[in-house]
């Protein structure tokens, strides 16, 4: 069995300190010491080769993308705090009025607040000559990698809110079924500049389907 | 061996397509082929009113409808369908089949022949009773049938098939510079022979006869739709039960419960035997030329083409059931397929015994061995994962049992043995293996699925784990294919040990990438590379 450090996804041996996880797509955020983990399959710089995405392949979000979550997530948390405060107020509930939607709102607040922060820790992409290699997720921790041959489209995507904060999102898409790949929080200029580039990509032969 | 079947007849009758498309024959009846528009069969002006029989007639019954407004309903929809006939015109130009109608708003549709992925013929007992059929125009990337040309007689049906796919791999093979022109001529010839001289590219590669059809529907996934219908049968007529169980008074009691779910349960699995047999009759699957074909249906005959080259994999299918008895059933995953009309055509293989399955997925795959390479267990900590899973759900399950029931609730723990039982035969569904070209992914407790991926198949890769298999350092990695929509997760490695995931994760992703997965020439086509 392969010591743990060599897996992309399962974070380190103890596996409770998600910001300290090696692999294939290691933490950035870790420095040094993810090195030995990723350094085994990772060529630098590689095109065509097997192997995962170096260190300095690997990119974080946008800073703004965490600013736009945590206006979302405080956004929600409003939302279910109204929620809890309509049921507390107008429910005959053996509490004095406002506790539950204060604790309701306080959970929710703290979830806003450190959710985002997790999860832009989490995220690093990078985006190689032939493949694209997205690691992501909280709880549920994914790395995907997509290969430019087997590109249909790429969209980019920018809501009101991305807009207010200059971002955009970068949508591809396989031939498998769903979405692929996304990048959320990218520059605006940026996500349209990688737009083009991938645009050009020709397709292989045997990505037709 | 080939039953002789007044419908399909394929392939069509030599002499008929020898040339190419553009100088298909002088016979005013091949207008459509030869280029210049043609019309549908007239017996269409027919058919489609009776497509909007079935619901007027609902409603009919129901007392929603006067019968004069229904007939008013029914004259105004075949005058309709007189001028939809009139403005409708379908023709194969030198690279496209054009299908036209509407009458204020004129809609043209080209749908170009290289971008065809299959052409299928089907007919409902409407189109039997007028000897048409109908033929529906598969492409490629279209979520749904592209062209659909309601109704042309059997033998224009017949013909306009064979040419739309001969001259599909014309097109596509005058493109493809590697191949030649040549090639692709050599592969699309035989499909205009006769049978009988090319007992190659007619092979039959599975047959199924009625008793295999009625264990089928014995053993198949219908006999729960059809528990369902009747429970809500039941549902709806519970009161008139009930008034009926209060006039006779003989059928209450245990003798009269029994009575009922045993009627409910036979109910059921008749139910199934007969959409099974309808759905299935006759099934025939031969390897014509680059294509599979399938025949099927009792009442809706149907005859599917599944082009290999667009086969993304293929899978062996056992249910609980199945397994214990021996029997599986083979699909294939093929892209562009749409998840409504064209939801079950990927089936190869109803059902067989197990080892027929096998046999036929490896001969559809035409690759050596395949079918019988040992799978390679999960690591020990997949099952460990299970038991405690199981081990915890009963406790969760008994604890609040016991608090309300008191000791009675003890009986929940009883759910220890299915469960554990269940966990596992489900790490024991786990598998998976590599061979050249092949990822082999196995899983499922309830439907046991062995899928075969080739390599050159993977449209992405996502390992992932959940914080629970973090825990054990495991992780699951998605075969990302082109699969038909809907049907099933598509195929997993789960519960890998998360270090050869990514190990595993990097090799499939650099093989992808530089293009070192060569297809089995089966699934290549004539556009290998």
């Amino acid at each position: 069995m392969p010591p743990p450090e060599d897996s992309a996804v399962t974070g380190s041996a103890a596996g409770t300190v998600p910001d300290t996880a090696h692999g294939a797509v290691p933490d950035a955020a870790s420095g040094a010491a993810s090195g030995a983990g990723a350094g085994a399959g990772a060529q630098p710089g590689s095109t065509g080769r097997p192997g995962g995405p170096s260190q300095d392949e690997l990119l974080p979000l946008d800073p703004r993308a965490r600013t736009l979550w945590w206006v979302t997530g405080g956004l929600v948390a409003l939302q279910v705090g109204l929620v809890a405060a309509l049921v507390d107020f107008l429910a005959p509930l053996p509490l004095r009025p406002g506790v539950l939607s204060g604790a309701v709102f306080a959970v929710a607040a703290l979830g806003a607040a450190v959710i985002p922060v997790l999860r832009y820790r989490r995220w690093r992409y990078a985006l190689r000559p032939d493949d694209l290699w997205i690691r992501h997720g909280v709880l549920w921790v994914t790395v995907s990698v997509i290969p430019f041959s087997r590109l249909q489209f790429v969209d980019t995507r920018q809501g009101p809110l991305d807009r207010l904060f200059g971002l955009s999102q970068l949508v591809v898409h396989t031939a498998a079924l769903g979405t692929s790949g996304r990048l959320p929080g990218l520059d605006a200029r940026e996500a349209v500049r990688l737009r083009e580039r991938l645009a050009e990509v020709e397709p292989s032969d045997d990505a037709s389907v | 061996m080939m039953q002789a079947s007044e419908y399909p007849q394929v392939p069509p009758a030599p002499g008929d397509l020898t040339g190419g498309g553009d100088q298909a024959g002088a016979d005013g009846r091949q207008a459509g082929l030869s280029g210049t528009p043609a019309r549908l069969h007239p017996a269409v002006m027919v058919i489609w009113p009776l497509a909007q029989i079935g619901p007027l007639l609902l409603l009919l019954v129901a007392g929603a409808l006067s019968p004069i407004v229904a007939g008013v309903l029914l004259v105004s929809s075949a005058a309709a369908s007189a001028v939809r006939y009139a403005r409708f015109t379908w023709r194969v130009d030198d690279d496209a089949l054009v299908i036209e109608q509407g009458l204020l708003l004129r809609q043209r549709r080209v749908i170009p022949l290289e971008r065809i992925q299959s052409v299928d013929l089907a007919r409902k007992v409407r189109h039997r009773a007028f000897g048409v059929v109908e033929v529906r125009v598969e492409a490629v990337g279209g979520g749904t049938t592209e062209g659909r040309l309601d109704a042309l007689s059997v033998p224009d049906g017949q013909r306009l098939r064979a040419l739309l796919l001969r001259e599909r791999d014309r097109v596509a093979g005058s493109a493809a510079a590697a191949g030649g022109p040549s090639a692709a001529r050599a592969v699309g010839a035989p499909s205009a022979a006769p049978a009988a001289s090319g007992a190659a590219e007619g092979a039959l590669l599975a047959r199924l006869g009625p008793d295999r059809l009625v264990v089928a529907g014995l053993t198949g996934g219908r006999v729960g739709v059809a528990a369902a219908l009747l429970g809500f049968l039941q549902q709806v007529f519970a009161e008139r039960l009930d008034e009926l169980l209060e006039a006779a008074p003989a059928l209450l009691g245990l003798r009269g419960i029994v009575a009922v779910v045993v009627i409910a349960v036979v109910g059921a699995f008749v139910l199934s035997i007969v959409a099974t047999v309808v759905a299935y009759w006759d099934f025939t699957l031969t390897r014509e030329g680059p294509s599979l074909r399938v025949r099927r249906g009792l009442l809706e005959q149907r005859s599917d083409t599944l082009p290999l080259r667009r086969v993304q994999a293929v899978r062996v299918e056992e249910n609980l059931i199945r397994r214990l008895l021996g029997f599986a059933a083979v699909k294939v995953d093929v892209a562009g397929r749409s998840g409504g009309e064209g939801r079950d055509t990927g089936i190869l293989l109803p059902l067989g015994r197990r080892s027929e399955a096998f046999a036929l997925a490896q001969r559809v795959l035409d690759v050596d061995g395949i079918a019988e390479l040992d799978l390679a267990p999960m690591p020990a900590r997949a099952r460990n994962r299970r038991l405690v899973r199981a081990v915890v759900g009963v406790v969760v399950l008994t604890v609040p049992a016991v608090v309300v029931f008191a000791a009675t609730g003890l009986l929940a723990a009883l759910l220890l043995a299915p469960a554990v039982g269940a966990a596992i035969g489900s790490y024991r569904a786990l598998g998976h293996a590599e061979a050249e070209g092949f990822v082999v992914a196995r899983s499922g407790l309830l439907v046991r699925r062995t899928a075969f991926v080739p390599k050159a198949r993977l449209q992405s890769l996502a390992l992932t784990a959940t914080p629970l298999q973090r825990l054990r350092g495991l992780a699951t990695l998605d075969l990302q294919i082109a699969r038909s929509p809907g049907v099933w997760s598509g195929p997993q490695l789960i519960d890998l040990d998360a270090g050869a995931g990514s190990e595993l994760l990097r090799d499939l992703a650099g093989a992808v990438v530089s293009g070192r997965t060569a297809l089995p020439p089966a699934l290549a086509g004539r556009t290998a590379p």
